[in-house]
């Protein structure tokens, strides 16, 4: 669906004196333009801190950070490209969402982690570096946007944590590239980066929220998991991991035989590996027809115990609210000033047509304020432990 | 909050089961200790969904998890390893509870630290302790492979350092194969100069130098030496250096100085050779070669290169080939001197058995091919083994060599003169005839008759030589020395100091003579050996007046041999003495008893024969005397008749002996005489009682021959002589009629009775005597009534 920037005016602007969040966005074909318009739309209050920039790799990125560049020339800026756009005004496709933040109540720094895929933890690590300069306010954020094709995510998230600890979290998501699975891209100031990890450290005097729910349920029995490579399933239960995985789901002949058939298939049949409280959802990538493996974008630890999932519009939903009620919780009262959304593209598998109404939810639980967002291929948020990257999961983030 | 689905939870089903699974395979994927440490860690963490973990040993933390940017607080965990302390105070979350493990193989512990209020259950603990255990024996591991690898690369850098000390091996070795290789061709004999080549090969390939030779001093003239053997010497230079004097050259410098010699700049070095210096020869190194010592050679390498210096190592190897070829020269020698002990006698020089069969062969070929007549010569040394007995072998083994020298000189040059062992030699004349060779031969006899003088003795040494001759070169070699040989024995048999010529007949004789003697051995033992009696008798009468006893041999087969076939090999294989004795006793006791038996009316005489042999043994008398003692028989009836060719030899000690006998009353009777070489004086000289005429006389006696008059004579000589005569071989009584008319009293024949054994002649005396008792004692001869009695 088509927003313009018209429809941002609807939006009530949430300010204070000290913070402000504005979302912009813009569905024209122009890229430049659309840059332009967006930006244009965000700015909501002096001393923008941070662009957050989603874009759809439809668009010329180039041109289209220049439009940004424009109207914000000096704006630490962060995004990446998308399987879908979220905004206020409701999800689209090849248009541009920029999620502006500022006000002296914010302090941020970014940084930019390259060559992910030769060493996944340093280029985290390097991306959270920035955390350092982000000031001492009482509430600290990272918001990492990652390159999901990059490899292990997992590792990403290690390497950021390395550096900024527990008392940090980590939200974010992996860029997309409308199901394509080939190419993502990443935002870092006026560049487009590929295989890199993005990372914005927030600190504010307000509270952050981050709330994180996925609505699979297990299918099935559990499965053991005999034979993995990394992110690669060979063999469940001691059989090829893709011949089981077909036949559990009695699979339709053009999944088993059509890679894109597939990989739309599993988006709403991921794993859901084995952990101390409940599982880690993980993403189907896709498949080795040959090999009769199943490629995820995380790894499936082999010796663990992983079930296969499934969703429905309800359960979805209800992960929708729920993720929504749980980062406002951790506002303790306040109301937000805007909400970041990082839905696994699943999901938008899963609700088809009904994304319209998630985003609704989203829109209500965030009492108006703005909503921003994309549609990814993995999801980062880490609040509690060490593990912080998740599939087929909703991560809102809320400011207040 | 997590979702809630349904699940089917079984024993499969248990999270920490499979938390452990994942751990163990995460950490069996690590490296090393450290990298297991942090993956362990990582894991624990993560799995109990803990913040913050690390591992803590003696106070140091090893890797922590979850604090920014390492500062770990080191005593706070310590504190929680020890057991003090169940939380950890986190700037920005605030309290953590904590946990931690104990690693054996760490001696250290792993320390958790987790926000929230959820103590750890006893299944995470559970699952704590064994992922624990699990790190401990990884680690271990982990220490031993480092310990192995950190072993290896020791391994390898030694493997490195051995690489260099194998090239230096690999050119040592190349050496030692190189001088094994000579070794070994010197101890097969490989011929001299192929020796040669191959350590001037050896020189070459493993000192580089383009230039190497091998010199020997000529024997001829030592002040020059010649190149056995070279490498890169040209053939124009080989011209005019191989040979060259001792004063030039490195080479030639080793030889006299005996020992190393080293020239660096050639060009400008005293003595340098002038076709090298024109060659620009730059450096050469030269080593003697010995011979019993002595520098009888050189081997020498130099190199055209400029700036060549010889290094210690290069020196120690030419050395140690010039050691080698030291040995293969040596050793030619030695081999030289081997093959001529091999083929030649060391006590006369003379060659060997061997050589001599070697050089016949070859004459052989010879004489096949030219068709001309060579000779061999067989020659044994007369009664040598006397020498040897009385005088000792060291002056034995002097007259052998005397012979020896004498024999060698006196052939001609061409000849070939050998000693076969013992007392034995040979001789090869080749293109020589029969007369040639038998004029050798004489030759030889004649030349070694001289005696030799050895230490103070003068001893005599005569020779039988068998001579053959052939020609065509039809006859093998060893045939040919074979007919020598058996020729030499019938030489030695016939009598000593003479040649015989080798005729095939002699084959058939010595093999009959061979198989008599065999019988003859064994007849003795078997007594085989009997006594016949011929009578002799009366002529007037007719009636036996005494017997001659006859040996006989009586063979297995019941056939008779009579005394001519064997007596004469007999008394050679020294069986004489033993069938004498046999005869004497066997005759006197029976003629004894035939005496006492009434076999006879009167006594009779026994004429026994006695050989040569036997009148010279020194026992024949004592002998007699104790026949005569045992049988008791009568020594006035007792006759030895003795041959006229016994008398010939060693006349005075038959002499003496027929005195002894006589002296005890034996009568001494003559055979076969007329026949001998007997002048009349000695008949005088001897003690002689009897004459008796040879048959040969009395054959034609009846045909008015000059054995007639011969017979005749012989009776009247016995008459003068006041001797006995009988006339023997009495076949027909024509014969008898005759030689009664001529006056003989008594005879001896078939006419009367052939050679008779005891028994017969026993029932013939007693016969006769019946005859006697019917005619009277003293009867006129009726010789219509006497009749041979066959025998």
């Amino acid at each position: 669906m088509q927003s313009t920037a018209a429809t941002g005016r609807l939006e009530t602007p949430a300010t204070t004196q000290q913070r402000w969040i504005g979302v912009g966005s813009s569905g024209i074909a122009d890229s430049v333009e659309a840059g332009r318009q967006a930006a244009r739309d965000a700015l909501r209050g002096d001393d923008p801190k941070l662009l957050v920039t989603f874009v759809s790799p439809a668009h010329d990125l180039h041109a289209l950070l220049g439009g940004v560049r424009e109207i914000c020339p000096d704006v630490p800026l962060i995004g990446c490209s998308t399987s879908g756009e979220i905004a206020t005004s409701g999800p689209g496709d090849a248009s541009v969402v920029i999620t502006a933040l500022g006000g002296p109540g914010f302090s941020v720094a970014t940084a930019a982690g390259r060559n992910a895929s030769a060493d996944l933890r340093t280029a985290g690590a390097a991306a959270a570096a920035c955390a350092e300069d982000a000031g001492d306010k009482a509430h600290r954020i990272l918001l990492l946007l990652t390159d999901g094709l990059a490899g292990d995510q997992q590792e990403i998230v290690r390497g950021a944590y390395s550096v900024v600890g527990a008392a940090v979290p980590l939200v974010g998501g992996c860029a997309g590239d409308d199901l394509a699975m080939r190419k993502t891209f990443q935002l870092f100031d006026g560049e487009v980066l590929e295989d890199a990890v993005i990372a914005a450290a927030i600190s504010s005097d307000a509270p952050f929220g981050i709330g994180v729910q996925h609505g699979w349920r297990r299918v099935g029995n559990a499965m053991l998991v005999s034979e993995s490579v990394g992110n690669r399933v060979i063999s469940l239960d001691d059989q090829p991991a893709l011949d089981v995985y077909l036949d559990r789901l009695g699979a339709p002949q053009d999944v088993r035989t059509d890679p894109a058939a597939f990989t739309r298939f599993a988006l709403t049949h991921p794993f859901g590996v084995s952990r101390r409280s409940g599982e880690e959802v993980r993403f189907i990538a896709g498949a080795d027809f040959a090999e009769r493996s199943i490629n995820c974008i995380a790894e499936v630890p082999q010796g663990g115990l992983t079930w296969i999932m499934e969703g429905d519009d309800a359960s979805v939903l209800q992960a929708t609210d729920a993720a929504c009620t749980q980062a406002l919780e951790a506002l303790h009262g306040e109301a937000p000033l805007g909400f970041l959304a990082f839905d696994c593209i699943a999901r938008r598998g899963v609700l088809g047509p009904g994304i319209e109404s998630e985003v609704q939810r989203i829109v209500t639980h965030s009492g108006g304020a703005p909503v921003a967002g994309f549609y990814t291929y993995g999801e980062i948020a880490r609040t509690h432990g060490m593990g912080g990257f998740h599939n087929q999961t909703l991560v809102v983030l809320a400011f207040s | 909050m997590p979702s809630t689905g349904a699940s089917a939870e079984g024993p499969l089903a248990s999270w920490s089961t499979h938390q452990l699974a994942e751990f163990l395979v995460a950490v069996a994927s690590s490296n090393d200790e450290s990298a297991a440490l942090a993956c362990a860690t990582q894991f624990a963490a993560e799995a109990l969904e803990a913040e913050v973990a690390a591992a803590v040993r003696d106070n140091t933390v090893l890797h922590s998890v979850g604090f920014p940017q390492g500062r770990a607080p080191v005593d706070a965990l310590t504190a929680v390893a020890r057991g003090e302390l169940t939380v950890l105070d986190y700037a920005g979350l605030g309290r953590l509870l904590a946990i931690a493990v104990h690693i054996d193989g760490l001696d250290g512990y792993i320390v958790l630290a987790r926000s929230g209020n959820d103590h750890y259950r006893a299944e995470e603990v559970g699952l704590l302790r064994t992922m624990a255990r699990a790190l401990s024996m990884t680690l271990r591991n982990l220490r031993m492979l480092e310990r192995e690898r950190s072993l290896r690369e020791i391994g390898e850098r030694r493997a490195k350092e051995n690489m260099q000390l194998l090239m230096l091996l690999q050119e040592r070795q190349t050496f030692l194969e190189r001088l094994y290789k000579i070794q070994m061709s010197i101890s097969r004999r490989v011929p001299l100069p192929e020796v040669m080549d191959a350590i001037v090969a050896g020189a070459h390939e493993l000192l580089g130098d383009e230039v190497v030779a091998i010199r020997l001093v000529d024997r001829e003239d030592p002040t020059h030496m010649n190149m056995m053997s070279s490498f890169g010497v040209s053939r124009a230079m080989l011209a005019s250096t191989k040979r060259s004097p001792l004063s030039e050259g490195a080479g030639g410098r080793a030889i006299v100085e005996d020992g190393l010699v080293i020239i660096e700049d050639y060009e400008h070095a005293d003595g340098a050779m002038q076709e090298f210096v024109g060659a620009r020869l730059q450096s050469a190194m030269a080593v003697p070669v010995h011979e019993n010592g002595r520098a009888t050679g050189s081997i020498c390498v130099a190199s055209y290169k400029k700036g060549r210096t010889y290094t210690d190592t290069e020196r120690e190897i030419l050395v140690t080939f010039a050691h080698h070829a030291s040995i293969a020269v040596n050793d030619a020698k030695a081999v030289d001197e081997m093959r001529h002990l091999a083929y030649h006698d060391s006590l006369t020089g003379l060659p060997n058995r061997t050589l001599f069969l070697e050089h016949l062969s070859r004459a052989v070929a010879n004489a096949r091919r030219s068709g001309a007549g060579l000779a061999v010569l067989f020659l044994d040394l007369d009664r040598f083994k006397l020498v040897n007995d009385s005088l000792g072998h060291p002056i034995g083994d002097r007259l052998l060599a005397a012979v020896a020298r004498r024999l060698r000189d006196s052939l001609r040059g061409a000849d070939l003169a050998a000693r076969l062992g013992g007392d034995e030699f040979a001789v090869l004349a080749e293109n020589t005839s029969v007369e040639g060779a038998r004029a050798l031969a004489s030759a030889v006899i004649e030349t070694l008759r001289d005696p030799f003088h050895v230490d103070a003795h003068e001893l005599a040494v005569t020779t039988s030589i068998g001579l053959v001759v052939d020609s065509g070169g039809t006859t093998s070699a060893d045939s040919l020395l074979r007919n020598a040989d058996l020729a030499m024995y019938r030489a030695k048999v016939d009598g000593s100091g003479q040649y015989l010529v080798y005729e095939p007949a002699m084959h058939a004789v010595v093999a009959d003579r061979v198989k008599l003697e065999g019988n003859l051995r064994r007849a003795v033992t078997s007594q085989e050996f009997i006594v016949h009696y011929q009578p002799v008798v009366l002529v007037e009468s007719g009636l036996p007046v005494g017997v001659e006893a006859l040996v006989r041999w009586r063979r297995e087969d019941g056939s008779l041999v009579s005394p001519g076939d064997f007596i004469s090999v007999a008394e050679e294989m020294g069986l004489a003495p033993p069938i004498g004795l046999m005869v004497m006793h066997e005759s006197m006791r029976q003629v004894h008893a035939w005496q006492h038996g009434s076999f006879t009316g009167r006594p009779l005489t026994l004429s026994i024969n006695l050989s040569a042999r036997q009148l010279r043994q020194p026992e024949l008398v004592g002998d007699i005397v104790e026949a005569l003692e045992t049988t008791g028989y009568n020594p006035a009836m007792l006759v030895v008749e003795i041959t006229e060719t016994a008398l010939m030899h060693d006349t005075n000690t038959v002499a003496a002996r027929l005195r002894d006998l006589r002296s005890l009353g034996i009568r001494v009777a003559l055979d076969d005489f007329g026949t001998g070489y007997s002048s009349l004086s000695y008949l005088r000289q001897l003690p002689l009682d009897m004459l008796k005429i040879d048959k040969s006389f009395v054959n034609d006696i009846a045909h008015g021959s000059e054995d007639a008059a011969v017979a005749r004579a012989i009776l009247e000589l016995g008459r003068t002589l006041h001797l006995e005569v009988v006339a023997e071989g009495i076949e027909n009584p024509l014969q008898l009629q005759q030689l009664a008319r001529m006056g003989c009293r008594m005879a001896q024949g078939y006419y009367y009775s052939r050679p008779l054994s005891s028994r017969d002649m026993g029932a013939f005396l007693r016969e006769q005597r019946e005859r006697a008792a019917e005619f009277g004692e003293v009867a006129a001869p009726r010789l219509e009534v006497l009749t041979a009695q066959a025998g």
